[in-house]
């Protein structure tokens, strides 16, 4: 579908552009937004950063507002100065849990440790070196100090009593606690990392699994304090967890993922956009493909209709664009095309000459009128007039005023007919179809054209006499058919012209022999093939001489399901289809074949063969009979050849010479049926024959009939005048067999000697004649 | 650290009184600078003769508190002598001291109502107020009649009879122990000493400020 193709190339491009373009549109967005959101993440960072520094000093600022108030405790100071350490420690305690100090500690001057937590005190090396020092000097110190792998915030004051007596401290563990709760608070991973001797320790946080260790390797990996760092699925701020200590370092981090969840929805919602774009892309791919397959659709539809021979039909074209000009090229050329269509349709089915219809219309014409022919209740006559002199104009004038005399009669009719159409079938015939309520008026109208022609033509300055012949049949009379009744017309005239009649109605019956003789015709050589046509022979006795021999081949058809065919009727078929130059070449070839057959039996006979015609026309036939007769080893005078005195009658001078050379290869010529011709004496006389065959319908009634007497009688005598030997036909009888015996007949040949018989019997039928007459 | 608990005492048994002026045999004369050479105000130097004498009499001597100060900052006495500690503020105090030279508390009183307090062992007392963190005061306990103070130039005077006397070197700046000297006073000729004192911490007697804010 070349539609679809368009289509689908226009969706697919329109689709990967906003694929594309969304694409890109995707891809910065996910680029600002992850930009935005890591600054994002950085601004909470910071502010989660700055809000742990301030929780850190709440929680130191506490620490120090309760080591300040027990520093300035007088009992406190009262059991410093009396350095009563029981009472230091239990005050220490009590301090401590009243704030939630994880720690306290009380160092007098003589630096003598006391602390809330004698275990942890043991632990205690020279941590608050550093405390102690600063807070000699101003009076309390701040710090972070790290004991046994955990961390403190420590505050440390100077007790006055009211000069500086001791110096009491406490701390608070940066513990899980601390870190789950700024999470809490911030919404940051927290984790604290002590960073002591370059080397990095969790202590602790809200880091799981491996990801403590991650963190440990990129921090030694990555040493910058209070900046943003981006590592694995974390954005992460370390900073130092005070001013005062680098070395707990407080990490913050948000997860990667964490803060990009908050944009993962507009991540649908580009997705969903994309997909509504393409949507919209593929609706418009429809729509603009539509906007041009359907006029492209229409424009295929014409061109169809075109190519169809529609060119009559309107086409609507509403369109002003590109595509609507196309259109309407379309139909100009459509116009076009169907105007020439037109006059070549006019002159392919019109004569040049005379302008009337061809044969192309002929039928159409006919079966139109056929069919109106029911509902008027009338017949439709179909006329063919043929120009019966018309070879002879042509020939004897010239082809100019033969076109002329064509173009006047085909007028002519024409002019003559008021109602019906005259058409021109060819050559000189024309064809006319008329409807009428019955024969008469057709009748009429025939003898209106015979009688327009008596008047000679006037053509080309010379007066041209012209005559027509008319078959005519009729609808449904005579035909139930346009084809057959134009056959049937035909075979009218045909007939009419055979029979010189002027007009000739169709008889029933005669398609059906025609037809009979076309199936003959197609039949014929598949039958000689098929072995179902064979040679039968009929015995020729010479009436003087009992023991001279004849016999005359005689073609016998057997169709397997059309029975016995006449020789009549074939013969006459094949003949006039030139198919009987194949048949006698057969028989002579069959005969020849028989006679060598009889001859190695040592049975003299001589054996006829009828030719036709149209053999006779064929030079080659002598040399065919001769190389037979060689090739057999067959005597020419064995054989006869049978010719018809018609035979002859055309182009005699071909058929003369080619007997002579057929008489002069030594075997017998013969004349068949004579007495049914118009053979001249004269030209008897030049015939290279030796035998002349009287036909059968002279001497079937002979013994009874006085003028067959007369005419067997006078015909022997004429033979025998001119050298003839005769033979008669049709001897079905003793009496006649002596009637002609006394006429002084040659030869008889006759059922009274046998039927014609198939060469097995007919051999038979020899031996057993011989055997009768006692040889 | 321990600049004020660390002073050797030497608590001599003195058995007799002199008036400094009636028996005016020798003088010492002394300028008290640091070490930079400026000179020190409210130092006390005490002369110890070898011969301790008795002390019958018993001396008073106040230690007055006014606008939440102690005045003098700095009282020097002999061992056995009473001090009173008048309040001339409207406000009360509650003025305690834990020297081991002597420990003593006066519960929040006003004017005169406190009793006086006999200073009867050698030493350095710290004097404070559990109410005003700020007042602080030093009473020097000596076991001799002379001893003086040094004014705002540094400078002081002490007369005695001749002898060889032990001196000692107080200051409320002074960490660690002055270390004692032998002095020889004559009839002929005032003494003329310089005593430089060394290390003096950065400010001794001011109290650091309590502000939390400068721990962050």
């Amino acid at each position: 579908m070349p539609k679809f193709s368009y289509l689908l190339k226009l969706l697919t491009f329109l689709i990967g552009l906003v694929i594309a373009l969304e694409t890109i549109s995707y891809l910065a967005t996910r680029v600002i937004i992850n930009k935005a959101v890591t600054q994002n993440a950085r601004a909470e960072l910071l502010a989660g950063g700055e809000l742990f520094s301030r929780i850190m000093q709440k929680n130191a600022e506490q620490l120090a507002l309760s080591v300040k108030v027990l520093t300035e405790d007088f009992g406190f100071k009262d059991a410093v100065a009396t350095n009563d350490e029981k009472t230091i420690a239990s005050a220490l305690m009590n301090h401590s849990a009243r704030v939630k100090a994880d720690i306290g500690v009380m160092i007098g001057n003589d630096g003598k440790l006391v602390a809330s937590d004698e275990k942890f005190a043991l632990q205690l090396d020279n941590e608050f070196a550093g405390l102690q020092a600063q807070a000699q000097v101003r009076g309390q110190a701040y710090d972070i100090i790290f004991i046994d792998g955990h961390a403190y915030q420590f505050v440390m004051f100077a007790v006055k009593a009211p000069v500086v007596i001791g110096l009491a401290g406490m701390g608070f563990e940066i513990k899980q606690d601390f870190s789950a709760e700024l999470r809490k608070l911030t919404g940051l991973e927290v984790s604290f990392v002590s960073h002591l001797d370059n080397e990095f320790h969790y202590l602790n946080g809200t880091l799981q699994d491996e990801q403590p260790n991650n963190l440990i390797a990129q921090l030694a990996l990555n040493e910058k304090l209070g900046d943003v760092f981006i590592y694995d699925d974390f954005i992460s701020l370390a900073v130092p967890a005070t001013r005062q200590n680098q070395q707990l370092i407080a990490v913050l981090q948000v997860p990667l993922s964490h803060a990009l969840s908050h944009f993962s929805h507009l991540n649908v919602q580009l997705f969903i956009l994309a997909l509504v774009f393409s949507l919209l892309a593929g609706v418009a791919a429809l729509f603009l493909a539509r906007s041009v397959t359907r006029p492209v659709t229409l424009l295929a539809t014409i061109a169809r209709r075109i190519a169809g021979g529609f060119y009559s039909t309107p086409i609507v074209v509403n369109s002003a664009d590109e595509l609507g000009d196309l259109a309407r090229a379309f139909i100009t050329m459509q116009k076009a095309i169907g105007e020439r269509e037109q006059q070549v349709l006019y002159q392919s089915e019109h004569d040049p000459l005379t302008g009337l219809p061809n044969r192309l219309l002929i039928f159409p014409r006919l079966e139109d009128s056929i069919s109106r022919s029911k509902p008027l209740q009338q017949s439709v006559f179909l006329l063919v007039i043929d120009i019966k002199n018309f070879t002879q104009i042509n020939d004897e004038l010239s082809q100019e005023i033969g076109d002329a005399v064509l173009r006047e009669v085909g007028q002519k009719i024409d002019r003559l007919l008021n109602y019906g159409e005259v058409l021109r079938l060819g050559s000189d015939e024309f064809l006319a179809i008329l409807m009428a309520p019955d024969k008469a008026a057709i009748n009429e109208w025939v003898e209106l054209i015979h009688a327009a022609f008596k008047t000679p033509l006037q053509v080309s300055g010379i007066q041209v006499s012209v005559e027509m012949n008319i078959g005519i049949a009729a609808y449904p009379e005579d035909a139930d058919s346009a084809d057959s009744l134009l056959r049937r017309a035909n075979l009218a005239l045909n007939h009419g012209r055979n029979s010189e009649q002027r007009s000739c109605w169709y008889q029933s019956g005669w398609d059906e022999k025609h037809l009979r003789r076309l199936h003959l015709f197609r039949e014929f050589e598949t039958s000689l093939h098929a072995g179902h046509i064979s040679l039968y022979y009929q015995p020729k006795i010479n009436l003087e001489q009992p023991d001279t021999l004849g016999a005359e081949a005689l073609v016998r058809w057997h169709h397997p399901e059309l029975g016995f065919i006449s020789p009549d009727e074939f013969i006459g078929v094949i003949e006039s289809s030139g198919q009987i130059t194949i048949l006698t070449r057969w028989a002579l070839k069959t005969a020849i074949a028989h006679l060598r057959q009889l001859l190695d039996e040592q049975i003299k006979i001589t054996c006829s063969v009828n030719l036709s015609a149209l053999d006779l026309l064929v030079d080659e036939l002598p040399a065919y009979v001769a190389e037979l007769l060689q090739s057999q080893r067959v005597p020419a005078e064995n054989l006869v050849l049978e010719i018809t005195e018609s035979a002859i009658m055309r182009e005699a001078d071909k058929c003369l010479n080619n007997l002579r050379r057929l008489r002069d290869l030594g075997l017998t010529l013969s004349i068949d049926d004579f007495g049914t011709g118009y053979s001249s004496l004269s030209q008897l006389k030049k015939l290279p024959v030796s035998e002349l065959k009287i036909d059968k319908s002279f001497i079937l009634n002979l013994d009874s009939s006085e003028d067959d007497q007369l005419i067997v009688r006078s015909t022997i005598e004429l033979g025998h005048t001119l050298g003839l030997s005769v033979t008669a036909e049709g001897v079905e009888s003793e009496a006649i067999k002596t009637l002609l015996k006394h006429y002084g007949c040659d030869t008889a040949q006759g059922y009274l000697y046998s039927k014609p018989l198939p060469a097995a019997e007919f051999i038979r039928w020899v031996h057993t004649y011989l055997i009768g007459l006692g040889r | 650290m321990n600049a004020w608990f660390g002073v050797k005492k030497y608590l001599v048994a003195s058995g007799f009184y002199v008036l400094s002026q009636a028996v005016a045999a020798a003088q010492l004369n002394a300028t008290i600078v640091d070490a930079q050479g400026a000179p020190l105000d409210d130092a006390v130097v005490a002369l110890i003769p070898a011969q301790q004498p008795d002390y019958n009499s018993l001396p008073t001597a106040i230690m007055d508190q006014r606008q939440n100060m102690f005045v003098p900052k700095v009282l020097a006495i002999r061992t056995n002598t009473q001090v009173r500690f008048p309040n001339s503020d409207d406000v009360r105090h509650h003025v305690y001291s834990f020297s081991p030279a002597k420990k003593f508390e006066l519960r929040l009183y006003h004017g005169m109502t406190a009793e006086p307090v006999v200073f009867d062992k050698s030493g350095t007392v710290v004097l404070g107020c559990n109410i005003h963190d700020s007042m602080v005061a030093y009473i020097y306990v000596v076991d001799t009649p002379y001893f003086a103070k040094s004014n705002a130039s540094g400078q002081l005077h002490i007369t005695a009879p001749a002898g060889d006397y032990k001196l000692q070197v107080y200051h409320p700046r002074l960490s660690g122990d002055y270390p004692e000297s032998s002095l020889q006073l004559s009839d002929a000729t005032p003494s003329q000493q310089t005593i430089t004192l060394q290390p003096l911490s950065d400010s001794a007697g001011d109290a650091p400020t309590d502000e939390l804010s400068t721990l962050f």
